[in-house]
């Protein structure tokens, strides 16, 4: 226990008091010469105990009178952690901070404690914030309360979290913390805050022998009900005009325990399309497909948008989709042939059956032709049984088509071995086959995996495995190797394919999942970038696509500029040398729509999100805080936040001894009335 | 040379105009030795008649009724009633309890006062006083005496006597009922600590001899109630005893405790149709005992 008027501890002095009183004026006596003298020693001998115990009675009640005032000018309070010093106070400012409580969020509530322990605190201040970073908003200690607490109430919420064992890694290099007594933290500590236990004990070891580290949790909820829009992918079968496009949103319930129902709510281009009720179970994470039909080519607006809940921020996500042009096809059938190629026939007649007229060209010609051929305004070439040789005026041109951007789906000819050669892949004749779905996963054959379809539903009479080629390119694999692959040619695709879809060489094109292999194959070879969105941008992933990579062929002479939803426009500048120039986007940008303009003239489109790392909310069980405490953490909440600080007052205590000293008063007296 | 601040320092000449405006008047019959106001025992020839008698030889021949001899032709003697003066012995206890004193002056004091102007009211109503005063045994004794300077013997011998350490009214009582004979006044002033028993025993002595007692329990208010709060330490007047203690802690069990000693004390005074006058010394004695001597004559001889 301490005291902040220590000085007023003399008081206790007067304790003395009493006890010198009650033996001065005992040794003080009248004495009185007493005629009656038989019956007072006959009343004494009757009640000698009682005197003695009410005078105690009465001693104690002056003495614990005296205490009680003592203690009320010496203003006692708890402290375990010791008393002022130079106290780092840390606010946590990610995203997960802005969960709404009963009044306020999460930040607002962090940083009226922090205001409280301001005032309170009996020593110098110094003020953090950590999201990503710890960042100094005063970055040495001050006594300057008003300079504090005008600071705090500058903070505002950032993107971007951190985990805590990095967090502490960051106070230790800090350069003040060498005059630091105290460390705390005050922000929601959410279980995917920590990562695994073990290493938050471990990273407090740095700080030294337990060192004093106290970590307030601001939100006194158990589990505040909370799910997350975490992601949004389109299906490998890209997106037409006039066809539906899917897509996936990842969903994720940040509780362990079951959500009630949520309405996810999706609107293209600012109209609400549909609906869907969804409930999770607890900690679940669940891929939502749900399709949309974008009418026309060009940029489209998505928002994906849930109900109400603990944290507005990660409700809600925002993109923009590119909608390519109609697909020119350019298809090179064998000469030998006369009239209608088989393949090319079935080819077309699945890309006819899915894309709308308006979104197909398809046109046939010949080798001989389609190596005289301007493809300046063609998007795909498919090559029909036709071998790259290299050197080949066929096989220049593709490369030709490719690197400028162009794709390629070539269907090897499987006739010889090591005939067919094409953007440096070999292939081996195989003369029959089955596919094995345990390898389509992640490839175009996901579909495979469906349960009502068989691997042995799938032979290949003749065809040709693919050698040569690294396992990021292999698509389609059969039991007896790879039978498909993407390579990147320059700014272009080429996708290779070790059989010709026709019935005489395999029974695939009879499967009714043909025509979404096909889609998949046509969509990544087509190298149309559709989907523009990130997920927070200072958050440093890689796997993003934040806005400022979206652009390509950035020249540092042009203005760039950033639109919002509203119409609010704010300059961009050009950052990088060579050719690794990119935007340089705001760090305080609001989750929504943007558009990117060059000189005026939009570019492109995109949905800026928050980081939804950090908004599973459940804190952090006590059993995860185990090893931690044992290194010096002190794991507390607001409300018991008081006996961490100084000026915790106990007037309970001084009115606990007035109360027990009217106690002692009041038995003397009954004992004095009634015996 | 005696001063005169000592001979009357027990004089208060207003008391003593209180008591003697009442005046003092026994109850019963009593035995004097000169003719007096009160009514006697004996007959006598004086101007009351009381009846006749048949002649014996030897009686005076003046008191024949010479009328019913003629008429009877025997010879009767006129008898009178004897009216005679009375003695009232005053016995004043002289112990060392008596010399108590908290705010009101000493009990002994107290009991000289009263004693003084009893002694003489009553001298001044042509009766006479003879005085005692005792502790354990007897101190001091004055004789009978009618006259005036009674009182100032009295007054004399109070201030001079010796004070003696314990009390023993009822070995006095009985030593002095064998020796002031029968019919007397008997005034006991005294605060009557010691042997209660034998104190009853000494009353009743006295009332053997057909005597009037009269018992004047001096008190001072602080020995009625103990209220005192502080730490006192009491020091025993008749003994060698030492109590230290808390005022406030012993009052209400030292009160009960003498509050029941004063009620026995009254109901056996009242048993023996005895008259016990609590006499507080805190009250003015002149008032208390003119208080007590009006309630006698309104009574008629009924006890106060």
């Amino acid at each position: 226990m301490n005291f902040l008027n220590l000085g007023a501890l003399w008081g206790l002095l007067f304790l003395a008091v009493p006890i010198l009183l009650l033996f001065l004026l005992s040794r003080k006596t009248l004495v009185l010469p007493w005629a009656a003298y038989e019956w007072m020693r006959d009343s004494i001998v009757n009640h000698r105990r009682e005197f003695e115990i009410t005078d105690l009675l009465k001693l104690i009640s002056k003495l614990l009178l005296l205490l009680a005032l003592t203690l009320f000018c010496a203003r006692p309070f708890l402290n375990t952690r010791g008393q002022g010093g130079n106290l780092i106070l840390a606010l946590d400012v990610s995203p997960s901070m802005n969960s709404r409580l009963e009044s306020g969020t999460r930040l607002e509530r962090a940083k009226s404690i922090a205001a409280e322990v301001i005032d309170r605190h009996e020593g110098a201040v110094s003020l953090f914030t950590y999201g990503s970073k710890l960042d100094p908003i005063i970055g040495s200690f001050t006594t300057d309360k008003g300079l504090l607490k005008a600071e705090l109430s500058r903070i505002r919420g950032a993107a971007g979290y951190n985990g805590a064992a990095q967090l502490i890694e960051q106070v230790r290099a800090l350069p003040l913390f060498a005059e630091a007594s105290r460390v705390m933290l005050l922000g929601d500590f959410q279980t995917c805050w920590y990562g695994e236990s073990g290493g938050i004990a471990r990273a407090l070891d740095t700080l030294g022998s337990r060192f004093p580290m106290v970590w307030v949790q601001v939100d006194p909820r158990a589990a505040p009900d909370n799910v997350a829009i975490t992601d949004l992918v389109m299906t490998p079968e890209g997106a037409f005009g006039g066809r539906p496009a899917f897509f996936e949103c990842l969903l994720r319930n940040g509780l362990s325990v079951a959500t009630g129902d949520r309405i996810l709510t999706v609107s293209v281009d600012r109209h609400i399309q549909q609906r869907q009720i969804i409930r999770l179970k607890g900690g679940e994470n669940r891929r939502l497909a749900f399709s949309t039909t974008f009418t026309a080519p060009g940029w489209h607006t998505l928002k994906l948008e849930l109900d109400n809940d603990a944290l507005l921020e990660d409700n809600v996500h925002y993109a923009a989709v590119n909608v390519p042009p109609p697909l020119n096809v350019v298809a090179v059938v064998p000469a030998t042939h006369g009239g209608a190629y088989p393949a090319d026939l079935y080819v077309k007649a699945a890309l006819g059956s899915v894309l709308p007229d308006a979104s197909l060209n398809y046109r046939s010609v010949s080798p001989l032709e389609f190596e005289t051929l301007q493809l300046n305004s063609a998007h795909l070439v498919i090559l029909f049984g036709l071998a790259l040789m290299p050197g080949s005026p066929l096989a220049a041109q593709v490369e030709t088509f490719t690197k400028r951007g162009g794709g390629v789906l070539a269907f090897l000819p499987a006739i010889q071995a090591d005939e067919a050669l094409a953007a440096g892949v070999r292939s081996t004749l195989v003369p029959e086959s089955t596919l094995d779905p345990q390898h389509l996963a992640g490839g175009w054959g996901e579909f495979f995996l469906a349960p009502e379809l068989k691997a042995e539903s799938v032979r290949f009479k003749n065809f040709a495995t693919l050698s040569g080629i690294s396992p990021g390119e292999v698509r389609l694999v059969s039991t007896a190797g790879a039978v498909a692959a993407v390579r990147t040619n320059g700014l272009g695709r080429i996708a290779v394919v070790g059989f010709v879809p026709a019935p005489a060489q395999s029974s695939l094109p009879f499967n009714p999942n043909f025509v979404q292999l096909l889609l998949r194959m046509v969509w990544e070879t087509r190298n149309w970038p559709a989907l523009y969105h990130d997920r927070g941008i200072p958050s440093g992933r890689t796997d993003e696509r934040a806005g400022d990579s979206l652009l390509p062929d950035i020249k540092p002479d042009r203005a760039y500029s950033l639109l919002d939803e509203k119409g609010v426009s704010r300059a961009l500048t050009v950052e990088g040398v060579g050719g690794e120039k990119r935007l340089a986007m705001p760090l305080d940008l609001p989750a929504g729509l943007y558009s990117i303009r060059e000189d005026g003239v939009e570019r492109l489109q995109f949905g800026h999100n928050l980081d939804t790392g950090d908004s599973l909310l459940e804190p952090v069980t006590a059993r995860a805080l185990e090893q931690a405490r044992d290194k010096g953490l002190t794991y507390t909440d607001a409300g018991s936040l008081g006996r961490l600080v100084s000026r915790r007052d106990f007037g309970w205590l001084t009115i606990g001894l007035l109360l027990a000293a009217l106690l002692f008063e009041a038995y003397a007296h009954f004992l004095r009335k009634h015996r | 040379m005696e001063r005169p601040r000592q001979l009357l320092k027990y004089l208060n000449p207003d008391a003593i105009a209180h008591i003697a405006a009442v005046g003092f008047k026994p109850l019963e019959r009593v035995e004097g030795s000169f003719v007096g106001n009160h009514r006697s025992p004996f007959h006598g020839f004086a101007i009351e008649f009381a009846g006749h008698r048949q002649y014996v030889p030897g009686d005076d021949l003046r008191h024949l009724d010479w009328k019913v001899f003629f008429k009877s032709g025997r010879y009767y003697t006129k008898q009178y009633e004897l009216e005679t003066n009375f003695l009232a012995h005053i016995l004043v206890d002289v112990s060392s309890s008596m010399t108590f004193a908290h705010k009101h002056g000493r009990k002994l004091d107290y009991a000289a006062f009263m004693a003084v102007a009893l002694a003489s009211a009553v001298t001044a109503q042509g009766d006479q006083v003879a005085a005692t005063l005792f502790a354990n045994e007897i101190v001091t004794l004055l004789p009978p005496s009618g006259s005036e300077d009674a009182a100032i013997n009295l007054s004399r011998a109070l201030a001079e006597a010796p004070v003696k350490d314990r009390t023993a009214v009822g070995r006095v009582l009985t030593h002095l009922a064998e020796q002031i004979g029968r019919r007397k006044v008997v005034f006991v002033i005294s605060d009557f600590f010691g042997d209660v028993d034998a104190t009853f025993d000494g009353i009743q002595r006295l009332l053997y001899g057909k005597n009037e007692v009269i018992l004047l329990h001096v008190l001072d208010p602080l020995e009625l109630d103990f209220n005192y709060p502080g730490r006192v330490e009491l020091v025993e007047l008749e003994g060698a005893g030492r109590l230290r203690l808390e005022g406030r802690n012993i009052r209400q069990s030292y009160n009960a405790l003498f509050g029941k000693y004063l009620d026995d004390f009254v109901t056996r005074s009242r048993k023996l149709n005895v008259d016990c006058i609590r006499c507080v010394t805190s009250a003015n004695f002149g008032v208390t005992i003119a208080k007590y001597l009006n309630t006698r004559v309104l009574t008629q001889g009924g006890r106060p």
